[in-house]
């Protein structure tokens, strides 16, 4: 932990994130009468600059890509421990990782609309980078590694994702994992790998912030099994161990339904949230409403974490902050495509960061 | 609890004065009073001045961050900035009275080891009061920074809250004065 | 066109079977394009039916989707979909409707995809193709709506081409009733009319030569 270093990027932090939308901000973008005018509250803001370079209103994924990738490279270029940053980062690489394995298995090219461009590595760089692998060898490594350089923690994550990629080739020979299978064993390598990351670095509020995060996810799958009767085995190989709530304990629990998963989160954190899934899900109500809530327990958190005044915390939750607000962004504009009426789209609203 | 800049600093003072004292104890003989008056009168500078130099320089970063974004908050972080600087000042302070007690600008040192101890640990209350304070006084600035930065109009309570962890530097000052002045048998 | 006919008892007889037999398939057949039209019509009105509740679902379905699809990020989506839940196949048997061959299809799920039976017991439960982590239960019943409609999708198509067919018989039964009722109905009649006509002269012509032959032996 050297939090000394990040004096001078929280700092900086401090009065860019005056920059957030604001909740009045978002009703703006709300109220506005069509996608057009949406696009068009949003032109004086953080988003202006790739909003109006769009050729098409109903392009505008591709202006939020864009601007969720210039937050995240000004603030990887800020980081003194650009790792902390890059652990976060590394989920697009993953999710990447998962489209070329499932490329793989369905012998087709992967398709260029399924990559993510915010990873550490541009998709391209990600399919080098595993050709080795397939021989048995590690990836090459740069020639120059400064520690505590964007290229060291690019690295690292290299190395993360050709072990996932080994382990799940080795696991496809041996018996024909399903996409299913695929997908969760991806997602609970990254958050294992995110969560030792952050343990290691010594940021308490970090740590807590992703350990939380793997309990919330944890809680929304073990409901959405259980409505997907999904049975007991698949899902405790899904399950992301790592977090406050033993995954062990959670997957005897889903064993005996709903009740036993909320019995799970009793006494813990999310026990709230715990028993309002589970009513939710028994009463077959849906659970959008629910999930929002689920996602603003984490802004919370990480909201938490920006009171401290040095560390890598208010940076890391300056970034959450833009993708939180980009999420926000991408429920109004996309509602506003498909002609959802605005009290639908206002009620996917998650809680804005600033 | 030992980690980030105030825990590792702490850690850096309390080892520098544990060094010292075993210096003292197992060597106090052959050292002599002299030795060790003048070894209390350096931490005392030595160990404030650790708790300055990081709190300022890590504050002065931060202003630096927030001043690139918003030049014109300059003037409301820089009295940020400089609150974890006293307690240096105060650490120089100490050390020079002792030194005028002990008459070392008056020509011959000539204290026995009693008197040196005596004026040892007369200094230590402003070295290690000075040292805390000043980590953790560069927090609260830290934090103040934030107000400065975000609600520009209200920097000044930051000031105040920061400066309430003066009173502890301000009180370790008057303690090692007192001593120096009365307690040291000189 | 005229039917000609040569102007004997003969041709006749054999004319006038030629009606009634006419008269018979024109009877047959109408009540064949009778019974056809019922059947269509009741087809029609279940294929109406069960369009309006396609309509519906996909409506609702689709605005599933939209929901989803603005909680997602583009790239999750489309990853989340990249893999087929699973294969369906399609039977196809036939069926006779008044002599007409309809085709019938189901949709058969297959393996251990999406599409597998929600009550069938086996062990291994339907699995989603994707992974859970990373999508929304938006997404989860978009894709339920959808697959609730896709065996309605396939007796939609059935029923569709039931009625093509259907209307392409009674197009061709009621252009043969029409066909006999106002062409081969009538000529036939014209034609026994004709004969009739033709032989009466014939029987009168025999009849003025008898009567002429008979003054000539009276005056002898």
């Amino acid at each position: 932990m050297r939090d000394y270093l990040w004096a001078s990027p929280v700092g900086r932090i401090r009065t860019i994130e005056k920059g957030l939308l604001t909740r009045s901000d978002l009703a703006k973008v709300l109220d506005a009468g069509n996608l057009e005018g949406a696009l068009m509250a949003l032109r004086d803001s953080f988003y202006g600059p790739y909003v109006s370079k769009l050729e098409h209103a109903d392009m505008f994924e591709v202006a939020l890509e864009e601007a969720v990738k210039a937050v995240h490279d000004k603030v990887m270029r800020l980081a003194p421990e650009p790792l902390i940053i890059a652990a976060y980062r590394a989920r697009y690489d993953f999710h990447n990782l998962k489209v070329l394995l499932k490329a793989e298995m369905l012998q087709v090219p992967a398709e260029e609309g399924g990559f993510s461009r915010l990873g550490n590595l541009t998709p391209e760089e990600l399919m080098e980078a595993l050709k080795p692998v397939r021989q048995g060898q590690a990836p090459v490594a740069p020639l120059e590694l400064e520690p505590d350089s964007i290229g060291e923690s690019a690295y690292k994550v290299t190395c993360e994702l050709a072990a996932v990629y080994a382990r799940v080739l080795a696991q496809a020979e041996i018996g024909q994992l399903s996409s299913f299978e695929v997908d969760g064993l991806i997602d609970k390598s990254y958050y294992t790998w995110a969560a030792s990351v952050y343990r290691k670095s010594g940021y308490d509020a970090l740590e807590e912030i992703i350990r939380s995060e793997i309990d919330i996810i944890n809680l929304k799958m073990a409901v959405r099994a259980n409505l997907l009767g999904i049975s007991s085995s698949d899902f405790g190989g899904i399950l992301i161990p790592g977090g406050n709530v033993d995954a062990a304990r959670l997957a005897e629990g889903y064993i005996r339904g709903y009740r036993g998963v909320a019995d799970v989160y009793k006494h813990a954190r999310l026990e709230h949230l715990a028993n309002r899934g589970v009513s939710q899900a028994q009463k077959g109500q849906p659970l959008t409403g629910w999930e929002r809530e689920c996602d603003n327990a984490m802004v919370k958190l990480v909201r938490q974490a920006r009171k401290i005044s040095l560390g890598p915390e208010p940076v890391f939750g300056y970034m959450f902050g833009r993708e939180v607000e980009v999420r926000n962004l991408r429920i109004i504009l996309s509602g506003k495509q498909s002609l959802i009426p605005e009290h639908e789209i206002s009620e996917r609203l998650r809680e804005s960061y600033a | 609890m030992f980690k980030g800049m105030v825990g590792s600093w702490t850690v850096v003072g309390i080892v520098l004065l544990a060094v010292c004292l075993v210096l003292g104890a197992f060597f106090g003989e052959v050292l002599g009073g002299n030795a060790l008056a003048l070894m209390g009168a350096g931490l005392a500078v030595v160990l404030s001045g650790i708790g300055s130099i990081v709190g300022v320089g890590v504050a002065g970063e931060k202003a630096a961050g927030i001043t690139a974004e918003e030049p014109e908050n300059f003037g409301r972080v820089l009295p940020l900035q400089a609150l974890p600087g006293t307690q240096g000042i105060y650490g120089f302070l100490v050390a020079f009275l002792a030194l005028i007690k002990m008459n070392a600008f008056g020509g011959v040192l000539t204290l026995t080891l009693e008197q040196g101890w005596q004026v040892f640990f007369a200094c230590l209350p402003a070295g290690l009061s000075g040292l805390m304070s000043a980590l953790y006084q560069a927090k609260v600035s830290l934090a103040g920074m934030d107000i400065a930065a975000q609600k520009p109009d209200e920097s000044g309570k930051g000031m105040i809250l920061s400066a309430m962890v003066e009173t502890y530097a301000v009180l370790g000052l008057l303690t090692s004065i007192l001593l120096i002045m009365f307690a040291v048998n000189i | 066109m005229k039917i000609r006919a040569n102007a004997t008892r003969q041709e006749l007889t054999r004319l006038k079977a030629r009606i009634r037999m006419a008269q018979r398939g024109h009877r047959l057949l109408k009540d064949k394009r009778d019974q056809l039209m019922r059947e269509f019509l009741s087809i029609v009105h279940e294929s109406r039916k069960l369009r309006q509740e396609i309509e519906e679902r996909l409506t609702a379905a689709y605005r599933s989707f939209s929901l989803a699809r603005a909680v997602l990020s583009p790239s999750v989506l489309e990853e989340a979909l990249m893999v087929p839940g699973g294969a369906g196949e399609i039977s196809v048997s036939y069926r006779h409707i008044m002599n007409v061959v309809v085709p019938e299809m189901e949709i058969q799920r297959r393996d251990d995809g999406e599409l597998q039976d929600r009550d069938g017991d086996e062990d291994k439960g339907m699995l989603p193709s994707y992974g859970l982590a990373s999508t929304s239960s938006d997404l989860d019943e978009a894709i339920a709506k959808f697959q609730g409609i896709l065996p309605l999708l396939v007796r939609l198509s059935h029923i569709e081409r039931t009625i093509h067919l259907l209307a392409d018989e009674i197009e061709k039964t009621r252009r043969r009733v029409n066909a006999l009722e106002h062409v081969l109905i009538p000529e036939l009649e014209q034609a026994v009319k004709d004969v009739e006509m033709r032989l009466e002269e014939i029987e009168r012509a025999n009849i003025s030569r008898l009567m002429k032959i008979k003054e000539i032996v009276r005056a002898h």
